[in-house]
This record gives C-alpha cells, structure tokens and sequence, in this order.
C-alpha cells in the first residue's frame, strides 16, 4: 500500500516538475511530514539521511546517469558555502528538490537541486570556545525528520530549524564543550523516528564521551548512553573519569527492530603508559546495539579491548547486506580489519582483512574475535605499527546490484614513543594522546592507497586499484552500475562499479573529503560533489604526501547532469 | 604655561612608548639557555604536532618552521599566544591555555631551529 503510494506521488511529483512549477512547495503539498517519514526509503530521487537509506548503502536506484552515457555529465550548478575552514566534509541531503548543506562553522543552507539557488540560510551564533578547541570547525551533515532538520555543533549543542524556512525550532546544550576537554559534535545525526540521536566526539579527549537520545519535537535529551562502561573492571583506578570514548561518526538506525548501532571511540589517552586505564575498557572501539527508546544496551562487541593503537570503531559506517534472506552488519575499524555480525544478536559472524599491511596483530579469530599475537607498544622505545591511525575513514558504499562493498584504503604505518601525560592539565586546543604518532613508509616499501570492491562478507576481492596517493572522501554506488569517489587532489570520478574501469573525471578545483550523492530535481538525475580539501586529518597526510600541504582549499557543492 | 604642557605631554607619550614596548613582548625566560629550549622542544612535539605541525617543526599542515631566519622572537611569541587565522585553517590561540613561561620555552626552541640541518 505505502509503496504504490509512494510511485503515484514520485509520478506526480516529476510531473509537476515537468511542468515548471514550483517543485518545492508543490512536493510539500504532496508529502506531510509523517507521510514522508516513512516513504523515504522508497523514493528514489531523495537523498534523506547520511547513508542515503536506514541500510546504510550509500546505494541510488537512480539510473538515468548509467556506464554508456556517464561521459556525458557536464556541471549544472556551483554553490559557494562561503566558509572554507577545514574544507567541505559533508554528505549534503536532497529531500524534495531541496538541497540541505552544512558547512564550516556549522552553516547550515538550503538550495534549490536544480538550480543551487538559496532558499534559506541558517547560520548560528557559536560560542567563541570553538576557536580554542580541537576538532573544528567542520560538520560531517545534517539529519532530516518529522519536517525538521537536524545538526550537532561545534560548541556542543543540538539545533533543530524548520525544514521550510530554515528558522530555530530549539537548541539544547548536550555536552559542556568547554568543560570536557572541548568535546563537541562533528559527525550527522541519525533521526530515529522518536528520537534523535547524536554522538560525540572524541576518544582523543579527556572526558568520558556518550551518545544521547534527544525529543526530535523539543530538543529533551531522553536518553544517554555511556561509552564508558560504568565498572571497575572496565576502567581500574579513576580512570574512566578521562578515558574518552565517544561516537564521533553517523550510527544506524533499524526501523523494524528500533535498534540505534555506533562504532564507538577509542579510549583515552590513546597510548597507555601502561597503567594509566586499567582493564579491558568497554565500550570504547566496539560496535554497540542500543534500544531506540531508552539508549539501553541491547548488545556491543569489542574489536579492540584495551586499545592500544587508536583503532577506534568510529568509522565509517555500519553496513546491512542482506543475502540468502540473512541480514549482516559489516563494519570496518580503523585496526584494518571489517567485522561482519548478525544485527539482533550482535552474534560474530566473519572478521576478514580490509588492509594489507597489519603488523599489531598477528590474526584475529573470525569466530570470536579473539586478538592473536598482539605487538604491545611499550613506554621508552620508539614503537612502530600498522596500520596507520589515518585509515580512509569516511563512508563506503555497498551495491545490491554487484553484491560488492567498496571501500577507499590507506596501506601506511606508524610510529610513537609514549608520553605520560596529566588530563587534568591538557590544554583545551591539544589532545590527551600520550605521544605524537609520526606517519610512516610501511617497512621496505611505499605508503600507497587502494580502492576496493569486495565481497563484505567474505573480504574476497572483486577488482582493486592501486593510486599514489590515497582517496578520503565518501563513496556512491548508483543502479546506472556507476561507482562515484573524489580524490585529493579535486578529482570528481566515475568507475565502472562491477570492473574498476575509470569512465570519467572532473577537476573541480579542490579536494575531497565529504560523500558524493546522487538525486532527481526538474525531471532528471543530478550527482552533487561538495568539493573543497581541508581537515585535521590533513596534517598527518602531508607526513607521507607533502605535496597535500599545498593543495588550494575550497568549499562548493558542485552539481553534474547530462548534457 | 603652554610649554610645561607641552613638556608634560611629551614626557607622557615617552612614557606610554617605554611602556608599550616593556609590554608582552619581554621574554621572561633566557631564549638561549639549553634548558629552556629542551623543554621548549617536548612541550611543542606535545601540543603542537598533533594534527597540525610536524614533528620537530617540520612542515605539516602548518609551514616548515626550520631555518626560519624571517620569523623573529616577538612574531612567534605572539603567533603562540594568539593564534592565526586564514580562510582555510586557524591556529588556536594559546594563551590561558598554555602558561606563559611554556609559551617562552616554545619560542626559544622554535628560534633554534633557525640553523637547523
């Protein structure tokens, strides 16, 4: 019933798009709010969460833009975002013919999808600790629901705007950014039908960091989760009271089981002296399960206990694939392993390579994820590990058609003494690390990058290709069998998704690091690129690639369609 | 009557000069003292090599700060102190984050990287 409903109004919808009419307001008429909640999934020209769909696929059935033809795009649109700091790192929504963007200093604009024309703008009045923090000043993309749109702030609040007219519905404080080691929001919200979900930053703070559950309709936090399990066992001594934590990147929703997933963020400081957090300390780098309604725990998995190395789980993105009638969740840590589970129990299904070159673990137990042959770093010596911290860490893309996952990697490594260090005393602009990792050459060969296709349950290579330089944005597979990256250098790319051939290219001027996304507005299929190269992450980039450091920054969305 | 001013201002504006200049800029620690910029030298590979400078003032994401005869010690000062901005990236402001003899310290070793290797 929802889903003829869902044609007939995608009918009438590119009809009176057709027709020239206002598409914003006549879309409007045809869809309430809590008809489009629960439509979205079944319109095929909306981009409506982070992922695109509660699956989390990053996967357009769009294909009028298709591998015969993709050589034909030609830019239909640029819009500036006006603030470059720290580059574009975002996954814009398109909702309707309306484009939801969210730039620096979490600037927030509407446009018009066919046009990139301004409908609204919202930008807010941020406190000035965003200046003296870290992890700024960028946002990673806003939430949509119930007729609003949804973001995190750098000063560590939620903001609801109507989604119409861009005003504030409400602003709440979650986290005292100035008061947690300047803890704060980075990453999109998932909008879980009666709550909206937000996870913080960041396991490289001393705070204890949490995931909360807030009133879409008022802002009222209704729930927190703690990242830092609350037991001794967990945390010896005091400190849980600094061990970090956090969900610094979009969760996943299941409407069917009303289950919120995150990878959670890894335990501070990130190298142990070797007694400063006693313990196996849950739940940081793990996968947990929690009730929608309550942000109780239903199950969690530990891929890293006691993380030594900064392989947090926040990653990426949680992955459902379905095969055979079973449902899998597939996620990718920073350790260079993906972990592949049975979404209701949290039950270990596979846990297979994504990186090649791993030397902190010698294997890892596919059956219970037991850590084999672990390489301890130790306090006094200079250690070296692999794989490098700075993994490809923004979203994959998994297409039904091909049954591969495709995921941007960073084969590197590195190196750090550890220093003790005091949270109390760590200034609000640094981090509670305990050493500076330096980047590194793996041993007897060159730090390179690779674009994978795979089987995500089994790990089994499909097609890969190797580049000098690694890739950091999102990924966007499309039923046209077209695969959709960005590089560093401001590359907009197209691949033949079932080969790797590359069948177009873009320069746009400046780099990626947000996701590409593909939508209709006016009668056709548009893929929009936020282009512009920026981001903390950046600086441990240059360590192996210096020429990175001399990249132009930008921020614009830039829009392609056929000619 | 007009001269006394006239005396009384100069002297005044001689005043505000002296006072200007014995302002922030005055190290309060000896620059060259090897201790100092040990110290120097583990406070920046801790607090600044994180994410933004490279590891013993290497370029990262910000610039090469060895063999840098053109910054001179009152512009590194009060770089630390109160950051920097461009478009695309900002250095945070230092001050009342870190204290101010650290922020000497840092100075004085960033000064001995002038004749780096």
């Amino acid at each position: 019933m929802q889903r003829s409903i869902a044609c007939a109004l995608t009918n009438r919808a590119f009809a009176l798009a057709m027709s020239g009419s206002a598409l914003f307001s006549s879309l409007t008429l045809a869809l309430s709010p809590s008809m489009a909640a629960e439509l979205r999934d079944d319109i095929p020209g909306n981009w409506p969460m982070y992922n695109r769909t509660y699956d989390g696929t990053r996967y357009s059935p769009l294909k009028e833009i298709a591998v015969d033809n993709v050589q034909n795009l030609q830019v239909a649109w640029i819009a500036q975002v006006g603030n470059i700091r720290e580059g574009l790192m975002e996954t814009p929504l398109v909702i309707d013919g309306v484009v939801y963007s969210i730039g620096a200093m979490n600037r927030v604009q509407a446009l018009d999808a066919a046009t990139g024309k301004e409908i609204w703008h919202y930008y807010p009045r941020l406190d000035e600790v965003v200046n003296e923090i870290f992890l700024t000043a960028i946002s990673r993309g806003v939430a949509f629901g119930d007729g609003r749109i949804y973001f995190g702030t750098l000063d560590g609040r939620g903001i609801a705007l109507d989604a119409k007219t861009g005003k504030e519905l409400w602003s709440a404080q979650i986290v005292p950014t100035r008061k947690c080691g300047g803890c704060n929001f980075t990453s999109a919200p998932v909008y879980a039908e009666n709550v909206v979900v937000f996870g913080q930053t960041g396991g490289d703070i001393a705070q204890q960091g949490k995931i909360f559950g807030l009133d879409p309709a008022t802002g009222k936090i209704v729930w927190a989760f703690e990242t830092l399990k609350d037991d001794p066992k967990s945390w010896g001594g005091d400190s849980r009271k600094f061990g970090g934590g956090g969900a610094w990147q979009t969760g996943a929703y299941d409407p069917k089981t009303k289950t919120v997933f995150y990878g959670t963020g890894n335990p501070a400081p990130d190298y142990d002296p070797g007694d400063a957090r006693p313990g196996d300390n849950k739940w940081t780098s793990s996968v947990v399960a929690l009730d929608a309604a309550t942000g109780n725990l239903k199950w969690g998995f530990q891929e890293v206990p006691h993380d030594l190395w900064d392989y947090d789980s926040a990653t990426g993105l949680i992955t459902f694939v379905e095969r055979n009638g079973k449902r899998s969740l597939v996620h990718y840590n920073k350790s260079g392993f993906v972990y592949v589970y049975d979404p209701e129990s949290g039950a270990l299904q596979n846990v297979w390579r994504m990186n090649k070159i791993i030397d902190w673990v010698e294997s890892i137990d596919p059956k219970t994820g037991e850590l084999k042959g672990v390489k301890t770093p130790k306090m006094g010596v200079t250690n070296h590990t692999c794989p490098w911290l700075v993994g490809s860490w923004e979203a994959p893309s998994y297409s039904p058609d091909t049954g591969l996952l495709y995921q941007n990697v960073v084969e590197a490594c590195n190196s750090f003494d550890i220093q003790r260090m005091q949270p109390e005393t760590v200034p609000l602009a640094g981090l509670y690390y305990g050493g500076s990792p330096e980047a590194e050459h793996p041993p007897g060969a060159k730090a390179y990058g690779h674009l994978d296709a795979r089987d995500p349950l089994t790990g089994e290579v499909k097609w890969e290709l190797k580049f000098d330089q690694p890739m950091y944005s999102s990924l966007l597979t499309t039923a046209g069998g077209l695969l959709f990256a960005g590089d560093l250098k401001g590359n907009a790319l197209a691949y033949d998704a079932a080969t790797g051939k590359q069948l177009w290219s873009f320069y746009t001027g400046s780099g990626f690091r947000g996701g590409p996304v593909t939508y209709t507005a006016a009668g056709h299929q548009y893929v929009l690129f936020p282009s512009g190269l920026g981001g903390l992450g950046l600086g441990f980039v240059t360590q192996l690639w210096p020429e990175v450091a001399n990249y132009p920054a930008g921020g614009a969305l830039v829009a392609f369609r056929l000619k | 009557m007009n001269l006394i001013k006239s005396r009384a201002a100069a002297a005044l504006v001689l005043a505000a000069f002296f006072i200007r200049s014995a302002g922030a800029a005055d190290p309060t620690i000896d620059l060259n003292d090897p201790n100092n910029i040990a110290t120097g030298h583990r406070a920046f590979n801790t607090n600044c090599t994180q994410y933004c400078h490279g590891k013993d003032g290497r370029i990262g994401r910000g610039p090469e700060l060895r063999n840098r005869k053109d910054l001179g010690t009152e512009e590194i000062y009060s770089t630390i102190m109160n950051g920097k901005s461009q478009p695309a990236k900002v250095m945070p402001a230092w001050k009342g984050q870190l204290d101010e003899t650290t922020i000497w310290q840092i100075t004085a070793y960033i000064l001995s990287l002038r004749n780096a290797e």
